[in-house]
């Protein structure tokens, strides 16, 4: 044995085109992932004049009773919320896959809703519902005198999970899906009755997709910054203190400092999730998967599941109602008498920014894309030194909260070489490098499943590489092309946490002025933009679909 | 393959279907999936529902196994009529195609599935399971993942997973489709070992002639949501009841021709210029009726001039080891399949070729 294992593998020799292409990727991993997170490392490790101090700033962080504080309200968050976001989302997964409870579509349109919609819109959409001015303390004040305060974790756990719930159960409907009925048949077949299947057969096979949709919605509970910025009261996490320190005191020390603090659980959790995928999984397509349904479950169960995806569905109607509602009102809970003008305000002032998001998004998209699919072309299918670094590089980005991109990117290319700062260009590469991934891992794990026959039958045939990449690889990756790139435009026009630190006064974009609208109190125009928002990710959507007639769901998280 | 010292209180009771009709919804239209049959699978023998995919077979082995709820008839269970009984709770135990092993789960517990259900004592289902795994030959892999196990070792996890819950009837989905060649034989004659020996009333539902004839006590040959025909395996070989059947089982010439005289079983079939002797239900045909005669190849001769029904020409010759198989030219038809196994030399395209016909049988009315 131990023979082998000295044996070196012989590779076949590479394409001149394909080194080309490994080192322009290898240059752009190094340049746009590495580079920044080293800027933001090493800004943590020096004082405002840049002098070399250690772990001082580290050591700050450690004995302020509020950076421990901050600490601890992020765990406290991002547990209770991926706790309740997995819950629910495994359980509406059930409910529209396993079970024949009515109005099953209209469930799983509601489940896929908040996915394109930007993550801090729910959080405001319950300010107007539970604000000081909302609609809903309104009445609850006018009829018992009191107010319910939404402000604070309790508030942003549940803006979190109405978010993040429908990222459950798009990961487990697949489980449950793939598990096809088979398994549950012959339990039945065994004696079994339903809710004992459920408890000893179906839970426990799919857990371990339980498990990675748990670890996908923790990272990125913690990095989330919209709903803890609007929310939090006076409680800040520490995405949203980093750019407290960063944009409000201008303390970059300290920010990143805090921006490295938050890697520390996140890249744990994405070291635990790429250990726990190489585990097999269950989950395993029958030949037969098609036969058959579960059984009938018992009635209680029934009105349970249907009560409770019921519920789920009107608060995320009243979430879009409130906000369609808010954006005609003349002033929210004071004066209610319908008006366009926020609209007018939008577009008097904020028309540029509209255009600059859709824009900026669409080419972000596509080259989140293209590159996606061009590093995993190159990463499963041709073997070179340094394959597997070049895959882990490539999905960092996964991990890294958007908070410490957009500073590392700021960092980084605010001198030489590469002068990008106040761009639209930095913007670009910022929904590029945040997106790829996906892109990514949507088209490897389509690429595996291609038979590597087809591209050899092109090779015997005298076609080179860049032949084979262009007549029989992308067009049999097409529909990964295009599910990578909707699920980057969505991420990127909706994206708030990096651009944040991107955005200038030439540049200005969309999520960002919402945010700010929000901040200075302008809710109406906040609605309005809102609304326009979700009209252009909606029209894509529908255009994209109309185009290539795919299901662009089918996302690798 | 089987240890035949270990007992099971094993009951053996006949599975009657009586006007069993199943409809699915596909596409907004009606699809009769099985269409009033009716057959009863005789207690204590192996039955094969035999037929193309799309015939209906497994739909039938699902309305037994309570899996599918058929929309007119009945199962009968020995005498219980099951209707609206749930799978959980039907005497019938079935191996799935992909034997629907509990992946998370280890043999032992796989097997004692469903004695935990029946809430037993731990004393009770370890000695149930270890019996189980004895009769199978299991011993030792109990703490094993199936995972871990061989084809036929899955198999035989799954059979015994059904035999500790002593069930009344056994239902095959095609156990051995996944399997390679080799591996198929061996698990067939494994079931068919494990079936004699325990003598469990069993329905095993397949496409493959060559399985259903080896296993079968009874075959049933479906069609089209319907039961084409139902006899041993020799019965349906050699006396199909239509052409579907005989195209189905085994290898078959069709002829065209119309009966001059019937002379008790036996009539005189004209197929353009020839005349051939052909076995006939006179019960069901007369003179001058325009018929359909089946030949299997092997009942051709190749013969000299003056023996001969037959006078024409090789189409194409294969040698293939044991035979020598010749197309020759037919009138009407296309395809009429010789085996010569006597063969010295082969005769080439276009050359004479005299046939005389050992066996037909009058199949079908025109």
């Amino acid at each position: 044995m131990k023979l082998f294992k000295k044996a070196k593998i012989a590779r076949p020799k590479l394409e001149p085109i394909v080194k080309f292409i490994i080192l322009v990727i290898s240059i752009i991993l190094l340049y746009f992932i590495i580079n920044p997170i080293i800027q933001v490392l090493g800004k943590s490790i020096t004082d405002y004049s840049g002098k070399y101090i250690g772990f001082v700033n580290y050591l700050r962080f450690l004995k302020s009773s509020y950076f421990r504080g901050v600490f601890y309200n992020t765990m406290l968050i991002a547990v209770t919320a991926t706790f309740g976001a997995v819950i629910l989302g495994t359980i509406f997964a059930f409910a529209i896959t396993k079970s024949n409870i009515p109005g099953k579509n209209f469930f799983m349109f509601i489940g896929i809703l908040p996915m394109i919609t930007p993550a801090f819109i729910n959080a405001f959409s319950l300010i107007l519902l539970f604000g000081r001015k909302g609609i809903i303390n309104n009445i609850l004040y006018s009829l018992f005198n009191f107010r319910l305060v939404i402000y604070g974790w309790h508030g942003v756990v549940f803006s979190q999970i109405i978010t993040l719930f429908p990222l459950a159960y798009i990961v487990t409907a697949a489980a449950f899906t793939g598990l096809g009925s088979e398994l549950e048949n012959a339990a039945m077949d065994l004696g079994a009755n339903p809710l004992r299947i459920i408890r000893t057969i179906t839970f426990p096979l799919i857990t371990p997709a339980i498990m990675a949709a748990s670890l996908l919605i923790f990272m990125t509970n913690l990095a989330a910054f919209g709903a803890p910025a609007i929310l939090g009261g006076g409680e800040t996490t520490l995405a949203v203190e980093a750019v407290i320190q960063v944009l409000g005191v201008g303390n970059w020390q300290m920010g990143t400092t805090v921006a490295v603090i938050l890697l520390i659980p996140s890249s744990l959790v994405f070291f635990l999730q790429n250990k726990f995928k190489k585990k097999a999984s269950y989950v395993t397509v029958t030949g037969n998967a098609a036969h058959g349904k579960a059984a009938k479950l018992p009635k209680k169960i029934r009105y349970f599941l249907f009560v409770l995806c019921t519920l789920v569905s009107i608060v995320v109607i009243s979430i879009y109602l409130t906000i369609l509602l808010g954006s005609f009102s003349q002033t929210w809970g004071v004066d209610n008498s319908l008006t366009l003008s926020h609209y007018q305000t939008v577009i008097e002032r904020s028309l540029e920014s509209i255009t600059n998001s859709t824009i900026l998004a669409f080419i972000g998209g596509l080259g989140a894309a293209m590159l996606g699919l061009l590093i995993s072309y190159i990463v499963v299918r041709q073997k070179f030194f340094g394959n597997k670094l070049m895959d882990s590089i490539s999905t960092l980005p996964y991990a890294v909260p958007g908070t410490m991109m957009g500073l590392g990117f700021v960092i980084a290319f605010n001198k030489p070489p590469l002068i990008l700062t106040g761009t639209a260009l930095i913007i670009v590469f910022d929904y590029i490098i945040r997106r790829m991934p996906f892109a990514l891992r949507t088209a490897s794990s389509n690429l595996q499943q291609l038979d590597i026959s087809m591209e050899e039958s092109s090779a015997d045939m005298g076609a080179r590489w860049h032949t084979t990449f262009r007549r029989i690889v992308l067009p049999l990756l097409k529909p990964a092309f295009f599910s990578g790139f909707l699920f980057a435009f969505i991420r990127a026009i909706t994206e708030l946490t990096s651009t944040i630190f991107l955005v200038s006064p030439d540049h200005r974009l969309m999520s960002v002025d919402i945010y700010n609208f929000i901040n200075y109190g302008q809710l109406g125009e906040a609605a309005a933009m809102s609304i326009i928002l979700m009209i252009i990710v909606v029209v894509v959507v529908v255009l994209l679909y109309k185009i290539t007639k795919m299901d662009l769901l089918n996302i690798k998280l | 393959m089987v240890n035949a010292n270990i007992d099971f209180h094993l009951e053996k009771v006949p599975v009657q279907l009586k006007n069993l009709t199943k409809k699915f919804m596909d596409e907004g239209k009606i699809i009769t999936a099985v269409d009033n049959i009716d057959i009863t699978f005789e207690k204590g023998k192996l039955t094969t529902l035999l037929g193309p995919s799309g015939c209906g077979k497994t739909t039938t082995l699902r309305c037994i196994g309570g899996f599918y709820k058929p929309e007119e008839g009945e199962v009968l269970i020995g005498s219980e009529n099951v209707r609206g009984v749930p799978p959980y709770k039907r005497p019938t135990g079935t191996v799935f195609q992909n034997y629907a092993l509990f992946p998370h789960m280890s043999v032992f517990e796989n097997i004692a599935y469903g004695l935990r259900v029946k809430k037993m004592s731990n004393k009770e289902v370890k000695d149930k399971v270890n019996k189980g795994l004895k009769l199978l030959q299991l011993d030792n892999m109990g703490d094993r993942l199936p995972t871990q196990l061989s084809g036929g070792q899955q198999q035989r996890v799954a059979i015994a997973r059904l035999l500790v819950n002593e069930p009344k009837v056994l239902l095959l989905d095609e156990p051995l489709s996944n399997l390679d060649a080799k591996l198929r034989i061996y698990m067939r004659e494994e079931i068919k070992n494990i079936q004699r020996e325990l003598g469990l009333t069993t329905i095993y539902v397949t496409h493959d002639q060559e399985e259903a004839m080896t296993l079968s006590d009874q075959m049933a040959i479906m069609n089209e949501g319907r039961i084409e025909q139902i006899g041993t395996p020799i019965e349906i070989y050699n006396k199909p009841a239509n052409k579907f059947v005989g195209d189905f089982i085994g290898e078959a010439n069709f002829l065209e021709g119309s009966i001059e005289r019937i002379v008790e079983n036996t009539a005189l079939v004209r197929i353009d210029d020839y005349k051939i002797k052909s076995e006939v239900d006179s019960n069901k045909y007369a003179e001058d009726d325009d018929v359909l005669i089946m030949i299997r190849p092997h009942d051709v001769e190749i013969c000299n001039e003056d023996e001969a029904d037959i006078i024409t020409k090789v189409r194409w010759a294969a040698f293939i080891g044991a035979q020598v198989n010749y197309q020759v030219f037919m009138p009407g038809e296309d395809d009429f399949t010789v085996y010569d196994y006597h063969a010295d030399q082969i005769k080439s395209a276009e050359e004479d070729i005299n046939l005389k016909i050992k066996k037909s049988l009058v199949i079908e009315k025109l």
